[in-house]
């Protein structure tokens, strides 16, 4: 990738009139590192790149003073901006800086200031956020600053206006922070489209990503910078490591820890130590509802940590998540108890310790949080990892035992999301409008669209342009138009209602909760608060809340004398443990099972790991356990692949379908982590050979289990169940499909809501080729089921033995999937026999 | 688990002993899938196309249609498939045919919503009305269709509130009336059963209670309100093409 010095052509300017920058770093006794120079040197060599580096090592400074250096050699004033107020001018829009989170942008910006104001260059620098006052964004419209730190979402807000070919064409860097985050979500594939435009609106355009460390470098740089001309791009390696020391938690006693659970609650008493020990503590947990009952315990284990403790999450409001950064940065917090929310950004100084609640399922997730301490050059990160149930050491001892070994997870770039490329389209003709051919080459030049079929091209244009495949299908709904050779948008009322529906991040509908005083707190789920009456108490932002009224699309609360409520719980994907960790886990769980207990986790653990080979196996490298077991709820079988949750629901559902085809049966499915149940009223049939008395084994099955056509089985079972439904609802939004509403507006879009599965179940009947239900499918198969994983894991079953154990008693490993209430369904049997089986709900008062 | 256990026995036998003869009698006649029972004793048949037919006056009883619902929500800028109105309306064609109904008593809201009336729905309807020139329709109007503006072409016979009929009482909106036992829409009601290997499923349904019954919504594109009916009451779910007692 690098390419070889040999093709360089000595170019103007070099790092030599980089002096003046080189002064400003002494100046400040910073220290200037190679790869700064070495990024610095590529940009000025007409190089776009990827930086890698892990925060709190100057990757801000690695690229930002280059097209300083570069202007105070060239000195190039076109399109100088002279504005009336200040003779001063500033230079047009030269750099554009996109960064995920937007609580982000004014710390960057305040950085890109400082050597500009210290050297006194004419470069002005603003944000431009969903934050931004609406009387600063109409200026921008006018006159944008010669640096803008923005978000994914506005820059496509940008394109969607008039004007964005002029504002655009004297930029010359395009400077993509966190890139490791964007990538691998469709905010990514935003990202790359927007790219692919700006690259053609100017033509001298360099395009840098920041990025922490991922096992894939490489491909991201490739991702990042789409069909573009490989000799003129690099990688720049930092090669500052963070030191990072782990450790896990143990309570005194195994007893003490649950076999189940997620809350991780009875290690408050631990956590609290590790609290009093440190300087500033940020407590990490894995979401949301556990964030408020965590920060509620260890408040009143401690009463006189109040007005030091603090929590934060993403639904509380941003003025107070604003007020806890602030606090946290100038050491007025003993600790916050937060989400990933603040696992981004902010340089929070006197963080001192890490503690991690749960596993943290990837090992760039644990670096990454760990990091949050020790955040300057030099110093250790420190981060504790405190189990919420027994077994979930294990997951402890492997993410220690990964992060050491530096083995990072990757994160895959998307593909052909359609509902993006739906959006994007109309974005571009409500902006300059286009030719279909020049922006069907322009798509293809991402990575996201490389493949991108002419016939899916033209859908997407009918799409936007009628509604639907069959041209007569959404008579009402034509969003964009041809005129002579350009396609427009068809009506310029849509132009608003099409910019608040930018971007591809999907939430459900929210309520806005505040005290009858006015004062905003956050935001809870509508269906959480239309489940509360007047004079209900729940517990959010770390209060005692009472209900008072809800109008429109506001709760009213009141501080509740009684200090007793339930916990809001907000809907978000449970992540799956990676295959990274998966792999250390089934190592450490097969020396287990020859007796090697290295690692204090895993000493700690032996008793129990001792209890599950007794009662039924420890599987070694190379081996599969099958567990059956028959219980009050029905007859039980268990599998466990560790493969991690999503991997494990696809092997669950192909499986439950193979032997659905066995017999009309039903099945319900639970997973986890570690694997899978598989469920059934009636005795599970593995196969047709065998009697009553002699009935096949599970064994039996899994020898006969059909590897071939998975895809095919997978795409069979789709429509059974809930997966694509609720994938299809993230879909339609970003196509446009679904509005949500105007900010602020006072009632709930009730009258045009409809479930998402309803809408599902329609467009499968009656516009069966629909791209969209396409989609849905494909992002069900890639990203829900990582079928590439998937099938990985499926080949290793497929040579692995079979370890068949009957229980007469649950095991440590199968409990946890028993009492779990998530659960898929799958069914050959005809629904009106089914239901034979089952009772009726009957009103509460009638249960008994 | 044990707790919801009181199917069988007690409920569904009196169903049984008051219609057995003219149950068998009838299925021979009707829909396979549908089922039979007698209401302020009068025979009616609940069809798996989510409607009910009375043999005695041969009346098809249906509410809740929502013609228009799609195109409503196409005109908010807010996607649906076209082309389901006339689903809708295709299968009332064949009920009609099949069971050879000489009166439609529609339980209200037929229609979803004004700017749902588009040219293209508003003829859907027109051509269904002339495929069946000597067929009384009566509705009686619901919520949505008082705000919409009923095309003359449909040729309707409205009623506003209710209308009685012994020993029956048509109503849009849950009633309970000396004038007669209520037949109902407007709510939409479905209802989770659940059983052994934590199976669950939520079905529409037919609520039969002591004075009301209340007819699932017709319409493909409506969505379900899950009642939780108490111990008296009839509960006859719609799993595909059966009608399923489960009470």
């Amino acid at each position: 990738m690098l390419a070889s010095s040999g093709n360089l052509r000595p170019v103007e300017p070099n790092l030599q009139g980089s002096q003046p920058i080189v002064d400003w770093f002494q100046k400040k006794n910073w220290q200037v590192f190679d790869f700064q120079k070495e990024a610095w040197q590529r940009y000025l060599d007409g190089f776009s790149g990827l930086i890698h580096a892990s925060t709190g090592t100057g990757k801000t400074y690695a690229i930002w003073p280059a097209p300083l250096i570069e202007w105070m050699a060239l000195g190039d004033l076109t399109g100088m901006i002279v504005s009336k107020k200040d003779k001063r001018g500033h230079l047009p829009l030269t750099v554009l800086w996109l960064t995920p989170l937007r609580a982000l942008a004014n710390d960057i910006a305040l950085s890109l200031l400082e050597p500009v104001c210290d050297l006194d260059l004419p470069f002005t620098v603003e944000t431009r956020t969903g934050d931004t006052s609406s009387s600063r964004r109409a200026k921008q419209r006018e006159n944008l600053p010669s640096a803008l730190v923005t978000t994914p979402e506005s820059l496509s807000i940008l394109l969607s206006y008039e004007n964005s070919a002029e504002s655009f064409k004297h930029l010359k860097l395009v400077v993509v922070d966190e890139w490791h985050e964007l990538i691998g979500s469709k905010r990514g594939v935003q990202v790359e489209l927007a790219l692919a435009r700006l690259r053609k609106l100017a033509p001298d355009l360099r395009i840098w990503g920041l990025s922490a460390t991922i096992g894939n470098l490489e491909q991201a740089l490739d991702c990042l910078l789409g069909d573009h001309e490989t000799a003129k791009s690099c990688l720049v390696q930092a090669n500052i490591n963070k030191e990072v020391v782990a450790q896990s938690v143990l309570p005194t006693n195994l007893d003490n820890l649950p076999w189940t659970g997620h809350t991780g609650l009875p290690m408050v008493e631990e956590v609290i130590k590790l609290i009093d020990g440190g300087r500033t503590s940020i407590v990490f947990t894995n979401v949301r509802s556990q964030t408020e009952q965590w920060y509620q315990r260890i408040i009143e284990a401690r009463e006189d940590f109040c007005g030091v403790a603090a929590l934060h999450h993403g639904s509380l409001d941003a003025d107070v998540r604003r007020w806890v950064e602030l606090a946290l940065k100038e050491e007025r917090l003993k600790f916050v108890v937060s989400t990933s929310s603040l696992d981004l950004g902010v340089d929070f100084s006197p963080v001192d310790r890490v503690v991690q609640i749960g596993s943290p399922k990837g090992v760039a997730r644990a670096m990454q949080r760990a990091g949050r301490s020790g955040h300057s050059p030099g110093l250790v990160s420190k981060l504790y990892l405190v189990p919420s149930h027994a077994l979930e050491l294990v997951e402890m001892a492997a993410a220690r035992i990964a992060m050491s070994k530096g083995n990072v997870e990757c994160r895959y770039p998307l593909c052909n999301s359609i509902d993006v490329l739906c959006q994007h389209v109309v974005t571009i003709a409500l902006g300059t409008g286009f030719e279909p051919e020049d922006l069907y080459e322009e798509v293809r030049s991402t990575h996201a669209f490389r493949n991108l079929a002419r016939e899916d091209w033209s859908w997407i244009l009918n799409f936007a342009a009628t509604g639907g495949a069959a041209l007569k299908a959404y008579p009402e709904h034509q969003r964009i138009r041809k005129e002579g050779q350009l396609y427009v948008i068809s009506d310029a009322t849509l132009a608003l209602k099409h910019r608040l529906s930018i971007g591809t991040i999907v939430s459900d509908q929210s309520i806005e909760v505040c005290f009858t005083s006015g004062e905003r707190i956050g935001q809870v789920e509508e269906s959480f608060i239309s489940r509360l009456k007047k004079g209900d108490r729940f517990i959010f932002a770390g209060r005692y809340l009472e209900l008072v009224e809800v109008r429109g699309m506001k709760a009213r609360v009141r501080i509740s004398p009684v200090k007793s409520g339930i916990i809001p719980r907000w809907m978000g994907g449970r992540l799956p443990l990676s295959s990274e960790l998966a792999y250390e886990v089934r190592l450490l769980i097969s020396k287990a099972s020859v007796g090697e207990y290295d690692d204090v986790e895993m000493t700690f653990l032996r008793p129990l790991l001792e209890l599950q080979a007794n009662r039924s196996s420890l599987p070694e490298l190379g081996q599969i356990l099958v567990e059956t077991y028959k219980s009050r709820d029905g007859y039980h079988l268990f599998v466990y692949p560790f493969e991690g949750r999503l991997v494990n629901e696809g092997i669950a559902i192909l499986m439950a379908y193979q032997l659905s085809r066995i017999s009309p049966s039903t099945y319900s499915i639970a997973m986890n982590d570690w694997g899978f149940e598989i469920l059934s009223d009636r005795p599970i049939l593995f196969g047709d050979q065998g009697d009553e008395k002699n009935p096949a084994q599970a064994s039996h099955f899994f020898k006969n289990f059909r590897y071939d056509n998975l895809a095919d089985d997978i795409r069979a079972c789709l429509n059974s169940t809930e997966m694509a439904k609720r994938q299809f609802r993230e879909i339609a939004r970003v196509a446009g499909l679904i509005f949500q509403g105007y900010p602020g507006a006072n009632k709930t879009v009730k009258q045009v809501q409809v479930s998402s599965g309803l809408l599902y179940d329609v467009f499968v009947d009656f516009d069966p080729g629909n791209l969209l239900v396409r989609q849905a499918h494909d992002e069900v198969l890639e990203r829900h089921l990582e079928i590439s994983r998937m099938i990985g894991a499926l080949s290793r079953l497929a040579s692995s033995e079979i370890v068949e154990m009957s229980l007469t008693k649950a095991s440590p490993f199968c409990l946890p999937l028993m009492v779990d209430r998530l659960r898929g369904k799958l069914t050959s049997e005809k629904l009106a026999q089914r239901i034979l089986r089952m009772q009726l709900d009957l009103a509460k008062d009638m249960r008994r | 688990m044990e707790a919801g256990r009181l199917n069988s026995s007690g409920l569904t036998s009196s169903y049984e002993n008051a219609s057995i003869e003219d149950s068998r009698a009838l299925e021979s006649l009707f829909p396979s899938g549908a089922q039979s029972v007698v209401l302020a004793g009068q025979t009616v048949i609940l069809l798996p196309q989510k409607a009910m037919f009375i043999p005695s006056s041969c009346t098809l009883v249906l509410a809740d249609v929502h013609i228009g619902k799609a195109a409503s929500f196409r005109s908010r800028n807010f996607f649906a498939p076209d082309g389901i109105s006339s689903f809708d309306l295709k299968r009332l064609e064949h009920l009609i045919k099949e069971l050879s109904v000489s009166r439609l008593i529609i339980l209200g809201d037929l229609v979803h919503a004004q700017d749902g009336m588009t040219r293209a729905e508003v003829e859907v309807f027109e051509h269904f009305r002339a495929a069946h020139e000597n067929l009384t329709i009566v509705l009686v109007l619901g919520n949505h269709d008082r705000q919409v503006q009923l095309p003359q072409s449909w040729r309707l016979d409205l009623v506003q509130g209710q209308m009685v009929e012994s020993p029956f009482l048509y109503s849009h909106e849950p009633i309970r009336s000396k004038d007669g036992y209520a037949l109902c829409g407007h709510v939409h009601p479905s209802v989770t059963l659940s059983g052994q290997g934590k199976q669950r499923e939520r079905l529409p349904c037919f609520w039969l209670r002591s004075s009301s019954a209340i007819l699932p919504a017709y319409g493909a594109f409506t969505g379900s309100y899950t009642i939780r009916p108490s111990r008296n009451d009839r509960v006859f779910v719609i799993a595909h093409d059966t009608v399923v007692p489960v009470t």
